[in-house]
């Protein structure tokens, strides 16, 4: 199936590049991009129930994408669906709401080595703002997080577990049902960081019985400024608001206020309305997809993709080199070659893939590294691209006379 | 674009010139970027006038980096400490041929900018 040509930017705009950096950011399909342009030409005004009919309108795409990605991700209540700017921000309110009025002194937070620093700071400052101790849980043998890695850390003094679904850069899935399931035996709670995973397999929270889970809607070939937090209606009904000003309330006086029934409390002035419109839209999208076709296609391109690059000696491909493993991120080294110098020449011959360390300093540091190249895949991903990819390799390796 | 890896920065990433260390060195500095862990030290011995007499580098990372400091320590010997002050970013751009506005400036820039708060420490 070629899903290329759903895309514009992909086909039009830049038709001969091979744009392997998803995990950063994924391109638009031309429904999304309609969707947005609609809403701005037909059917924009402000929601918070206004009274005359555009209001209203609006106010109904709004909860509209709202009971879409309800659906998506499962969840039980639309009053569960928070809409954020983002997996960040998501993870930001959790630990200044939930985190602030339930964390102590003594008490313990689990986070991974892999974790994105999104996922990382707000429970490293959350710790030292309280006195709790912050336990990182490592990766075994396979360099992935198996459960054993994060059950051996567990204690009776655990209040959170935060880990990521996948990693955004070794590409390993870690046991999300197992780790709750452990983690709640303790009395803990658990966020799960989806931005890498959400657009690339089945979500179920209730499934999963995740406490929170936080993702991107830029990640799923929906618009940038947009996320997502779902929260058992349990646990944010008792948090305390994040940000303060309208829409969130229920009465202000001069002297203190009542905030408003969920969603609403943690959705504090004017949202992004056309970006969930138009993440309703990018949801419906991957729905008519399905995820057996999604799944299908990322499995066999990350085959392809490893089974090439081992074929290059000078390649060391970063964590596991079996790609069942492996969901559509592959970091790599190129011997001899800085990972700048990588991602440059990649670029100047039209492969696109970033080099740094990907938000996630602690897991270089622990893994010795200090800057990577990262190539990740997404629908319109191709085998072409990997041969691109491998092309543009093996022109480092001329260059640096490898 | 192939010309930002072209034969003379290659060769000054291969062999970077003026590199190492010096004994005794006047001054002894070093950075990083700590964005992509790239290391740049500096040794000056001065000559009469503020002059920089002999100078080395020591520099860890992207060809860039290395490249763009090897580059920079041909044009800085025999300069004054006011001369060196005086290079900006549009004169690494010219030494090392890369555009203005890439995002491989800081690399080139990591060698001038240890020379110069190398420079700075002389001051204070």
């Amino acid at each position: 199936m070629n899903y290329r040509e759903l895309f514009p930017l992909v086909v039009t705009a830049y038709p001969a590049l091979s744009y392997l950096d998803n995990a950063a950011t994924t391109q638009k399909p031309q429904t999304v991009i309609n969707r947005m342009n609609l809403f701005y030409t037909t059917e924009n005004s402000n929601v918070h129930r206004g009274a005359y009919a555009l209001s209203e309108r609006t106010t109904v795409l709004y909860e509209d994408a709202r009971q879409t990605v309800q659906k998506f991700v499962g969840a039980k209540r639309r009053e569960e669906i928070i809409f954020t700017r983002g997996t960040t921000e998501s993870i930001n309110l959790v630990a200044n709401s939930w985190g602030t009025a339930n964390i102590k002194a003594g008490d313990e937070i689990i986070v991974t080595i892999l974790e994105h620093h999104s996922n990382f700071l707000p429970w490293q400052q959350l710790a030292k703002k309280t006195g709790a101790i912050l336990k990182v849980a490592h990766l075994n043998e396979s360099v992935v997080i198996a459960s054993e890695s994060v059950k051996k850390l567990l204690s009776p003094k655990t209040k959170l577990v935060a880990l990521a679904q996948v990693s955004n850069v070794l590409g390993c899935v870690s046991p999300i049902k197992e780790i709750t399931a452990a983690a709640h035996a303790v009395g803990a709670c658990i966020l799960v960081d989806a931005a890498q995973s959400i657009a690339h397999m089945a979500i179920d929270v209730a499934d999963l019985d995740a406490d929170w889970l936080a993702a991107s809607g830029h990640k799923m070939y929906g618009p940038t400024g947009i996320g997502i937090l779902y929260g058992k209606y349990a646990l944010l009904e008792k948090m305390p608001p994040y940000l303060l000003g309208g829409g969130m309330i229920s009465e202000v006086s001069l002297n203190s206020y009542e905030p408003a029934d969920l969603p609403d409390k943690f959705e504090a002035g004017t949202p992004p309305i056309a970006e969930a419109v138009g993440l309703g839209e990018a949801v419906k999208f991957i729905e008519r997809i399905g995820w057996e076709n999604i799944q299908n296609h990322e499995r066999e391109l990350m085959s392809y993709a490893v089974e090439k690059l081992l074929t290059i000696p000078a390649v060391t491909i970063i964590g596991s080199k079996d790609p069942a493993l492996r969901q559509s991120v592959i970091s790599f080294m190129i011997k001899g070659v800085h990972a700048h110098d990588v991602a440059s020449i990649l670029g100047a011959h039209n492969v696109a893939v970033r080099a740094g360390h990907h938000c996630a300093e602690p897991l270089h540091t622990h893994l010795g590294l200090t800057a990577t190249a990262r190539a990740s895949f997404a629908l319109y991903s191709t085998h072409d691209d990997i041969d691109r990819l491998c092309e543009g390799i093996a022109e480092i390796k001329k260059t640096f006379k490898l | 674009m192939s010309d930002l890896y072209r034969e003379e920065i290659l060769d000054h990433y291969e062999h970077p010139r003026h590199a190492g260390k010096l004994e005794n060195p006047d001054i002894s500095f070093a950075t990083a970027n700590k964005t992509c862990g790239d290391k740049v030290s500096v040794d000056i011995i001065f000559g009469p006038d503020n002059v920089v007499k002999d100078i080395a580098f020591t520099a860890s990372g992207c060809a860039l980096t290395i490249a763009g400091a090897s580059l920079l320590s041909e044009k800085v010997l025999g300069k004054t400490t006011v001369e060196i002050c005086a290079l900006r970013e549009t004169d690494m751009t010219i030494f090392t041929d890369v555009p203005a506005g890439s995002a491989r400036i800081p690399c080139i820039m990591l060698g001038l900018a240890t020379l110069q708060k190398a420079l700075q420490q002389l001051r204070t």
